[in-house]
């Protein structure tokens, strides 16, 4: 889910590449806080890893396939901070080296894949291991959690693509995000079957204590940081708050002066009336959803991770 | 005169608390080129690794969960015993850096040895830790590829490389640290007809006092005018090449064999 | 290397290739940061540049052939979002300004990607002052991406010379325990690395 250039605006593209840089910039200070210095050439390694990971065709019926984005599956087992420098350096070296995803899209995609679906996959992730608990608990956490931050970081990719008046919101956000509540089922399948993998050959590289990042006060920033692009790029869901970010932009001068509208004034995107009750069944579709697919984790997880006999 | 390399006693357990090494003694003289040979799971790398300082020192596992094969220091410091000495210095943790400077250890593997993204800065790294100048540096690196029969490779990326130029990547960048014993690890294995050749001639310019751990016994006889053989994690027989190597029943005992080169005339 | 296709043209020689990789970063931003702006509607500002940046490839020496076919692989992402412009009115507009816009941004990048070898991009973000443990984790990624890849395809053969039937849930099973073994071997050579390091003296 790559966003290509010439999709955001100049604003949302300075935007996002705040954050993304801001999020970069608290793990890098974790990690260097928080990994010993023999796990210094592993960031390399896993982001070479990821890369290589992202390349594999898991075969969807009629010729399509899936792919592994892996944000979640690092978080699960390197940590949060790792996962996001992990995840911004494929992106990165995808971006400079391939054309894939585009330079001034760089921000939003390390923003949405790595901080939304990461660092948020990852949270959810460890609230339900923490829950569930064991083997299963991990596994159950990492197919939800690894469908979770899909379907996350493509909202907020929505949100980006509207607030750039490229799409509107009550266009993108259906398209995106329901797009994406069936790659996501993907994502957090393998993220699962990887982890149970894993986990067979080397039980010690799945249990909790692999993770040597302990302190989650950056957590704090790292919410900071999606509460903030929630505020900006989300506005248009509350349609009553002003557009902050169109605001802020006008202030410092980014916003484009002579522009056409995305769509013409007949049917201004944010103001739209319908908005309000096309929302409310977006929401209660979502939830819906999410409620499904957290029933079917639990079925995968006990599949894969089979109860113990009672001694 | 002190030996360039004196190994006493040495110990060692894994991690999980299997021996490796059982008391292993032996030396390297000044200028000589010792093989170091021996059966699979003898010991050989975790040996070597000993002479760089490598083990059991700078492994501190204690945070990661990776199960591994070397070392691991325990509290009582029960795991290891026995000492290794280069140029009559014991190594301790006090004196790695040096150690490390001068003793310049070639891995089996060149793809985990050359890690930096051009040849030039991987050939620079090592002078470039060792705190010499960037000017000093380049010459260095220049120097080192010239020596290695790699001139103008400098902007070249290691994987567009082969195995055999790999390793002689690897060779520069441990010559350029400027040592004055070179340790290698099968360094003629994965190599064609022509790249051992080439390594073999390339390695008899070295006058470096040099240790080769190796299943290349042609390369032994060729190379080497001692042998130490290990099994079992100890020194089993250790002597002029010829002679052990043309005990049939010696190598067979170890899971050797009769170099084939033996059977002509030779070097030595 | 099988996978050394994907890096095969940085290195060539062209007045283009001899440009100083800063000016080129910072050129392709500049260039895409000026389309990005380039208000709906006003084509003329975007046949300009398709005439400049095509004059640039073929100064390149890029073979048109490996251009197109770079371009057609980022092309379905580019498609794939602009799609939803035409669920709008007056889509099928916006929809080709779109596609238009964002093929010349990507003709950018694959012309930077293409005469830039990445490890001069990795010098200047290092001149640039980004933080090393970044730069080092982009290194370590560049050098080892090709081995992993060839790895993982070595992998799979083997499985599936071991593997008889072709049905999905064996083939996603199989296919995630070839990750998970990658996953473990990067590990592994991620500490050898580290002990290379520290052999040249690294601290």
């Amino acid at each position: 889910m790559h966003i290509p250039d010439g999709f955001l605006d100049v604003k949302t593209a300075v935007a996002t590449g705040v954050l993304g840089a801001a999020g970069v910039g608290v793990a890098l200070r974790q990690a260097r806080e928080y990994l010993p210095p023999q796990r210094v050439p592993l960031l390399g390694l896993a982001a070479a890893f990821v890369f290589a990971a992202q390349m594999i065709n898991f075969p969807v019926a009629g010729g399509t396939s899936g792919h592994l984005v892996g944000g979640v599956l690092v978080a699960a087992l390197l940590g949060p901070s790792v996962s996001v420098i992990v995840i911004a350096s494929v992106l990165i070296v995808q971006c400079l080296m391939f054309a894939d995803g585009g330079l001034t899209a760089l921000g939003a995609n390390i923003f949405n894949m790595g901080i939304v679906g990461g660092v948020g996959g990852w949270a959810i992730f460890h609230l339900v291991s923490r829950a569930v608990g064991g083997m299963f608990g991990r596994v159950l956490a990492a197919a939800f959690a690894g469908w979770c931050s899909t379907v996350l970081a493509s909202v907020a990719c929505a949100g980006q693509l509207a607030v750039s008046r490229t799409v509107g919101w009550s266009v993108a956000l259906p398209a995106m995000a329901g797009v994406h509540m069936l790659i996501g089922v993907g994502e957090g399948l393998i993220t699962a079957l990887v982890l149970v993998a894993v986990g067979r050959a080397r039980p010690e590289l799945v249990s909790p204590r692999a993770v040597t990042e302990t302190s989650f006060r950056p957590l704090v920033v790292y919410g900071g940081l999606i509460a903030l692009g929630i505020a900006l790029f989300a506005s248009p869901f509350a349609s009553q708050w002003p557009d902050g970010l169109d605001r802020t932009a006008e202030a410092l001068g980014f916003a484009e002066k002579a522009r056409a509208p995305v769509v013409p004034a007949p049917v201004p995107d944010y103001a739209m009336p319908g908005i309000h009750g096309s929302a409310l069944a977006t929401a209660m579709a979502g939830a819906a959803g999410t409620v499904v697919v957290f029933g079917l984790a639990w079925v995968l997880a006990r599949a894969l991770v089979p109860r113990s006999k009672p001694q | 005169m002190s030996a360039a390399i004196e190994v006493r006693d040495l110990h060692f357990r894994y991690g999980d608390g299997r021996p490796a090494l059982g008391g292993v003694s032996f030396s390297v003289a000044e200028g000589e080129c010792v093989g170091l040979i021996g059966p699979n799971g003898a010991g050989k790398s975790t040996l070597l690794l000993h002479l760089n300082g490598l083990l059991p020192h700078d492994h501190d596992h204690s945070h990661d969960g990776h199960a591994h094969h070397h070392a691991h220091v325990d509290h009582h410091h029960d795991g290891q015993h026995g000492s290794v000495s280069v140029g009559g210095v014991r190594i301790g943790p006090g004196n790695l850096h040096e150690i490390r400077r001068k003793v310049g250890l070639l891995f089996q593997d060149p793809n985990d040895q050359l890690f930096c993204p051009t040849v030039f800065e991987d050939v620079a790294f090592g002078p470039q830790q060792f705190g010499v100048g960037e000017e000093q540096v380049r010459e260095r690196v220049t120097r080192a590829l010239g020596r290695v029969g790699l001139g103008g490779f400098e902007e070249r990326a290691p994987h567009h490389l082969s195995i055999g130029e790999k390793r002689r990547v690897c060779l520069a960048g441990v010559l350029a640290c400027d040592p004055s014993i070179l340790v290698l690890d099968e360094p003629s294995s994965s190599l064609d007809p022509k790249g051992r050749r080439e390594l073999m001639a390339l390695l008899r310019e070295i006058p470096l006092t040099k240790l080769i751990a190796t299943h290349d016994l042609d390369f032994v006889v060729e190379l080497c005018t001692r042998v130490v053989v290990l099994d079992g994690g100890a020194v089993v027989a250790e002597g002029p090449t010829v002679e052990l190597l043309s005990d049939g029943e010696l190598m067979l005992r170890h899971s050797l064999e009769r170099p084939h080169v033996l059977e002509r005339p030779h070097p030595h | 290397m099988e996978h050394d296709f994907l890096d095969r043209y940085s290195r060539m020689s062209s007045p283009v290739h001899r440009l100083p990789a800063s000016a080129k970063l910072v050129a392709a931003l500049a260039i895409v940061v000026f389309l990005t702006w380039v208000p709906r509607g006003e084509w003329v500002w975007l046949q300009g540049a398709a005439v400049f940046l095509l004059a640039l490839t073929g100064l390149a020496g890029l073979p048109w052939g490996f251009v197109i076919r770079r371009l057609l692989f980022a092309e379905l992402f580019v498609v794939g979002v602009a799609v939803m412009a035409l669920l709008q009115p007056d889509g099928l507009r916006l929809f080709l300004f779109l596609v238009a816009k964002s093929t010349l941004c990507l003709l950018t990048m694959v012309l930077l990607a293409n005469t830039t070898p990445f490890a001069e991009l990795l010098r200047v973000l290092k001149a640039a002052r980004v933080p090393a443990l970044l730069v080092t984790t982009l290194s370590l990624m560049y050098r080892y991406m090709f081995v992993l890849l060839d790895e993982s395809q070595r992998m799979r053969r083997a499985r599936l010379s071991r593997t008889f039937t072709a049905r999905q849930a064996r083939s996603w099973r199989t296919r995630a325990s070839v990750l998970g073994q990658l996953f473990i071997r990067s590990g592994e050579r991620a500490e050898r690395i580290y002990g290379a390091m520290c052999a040249r003296g690294w601290r």
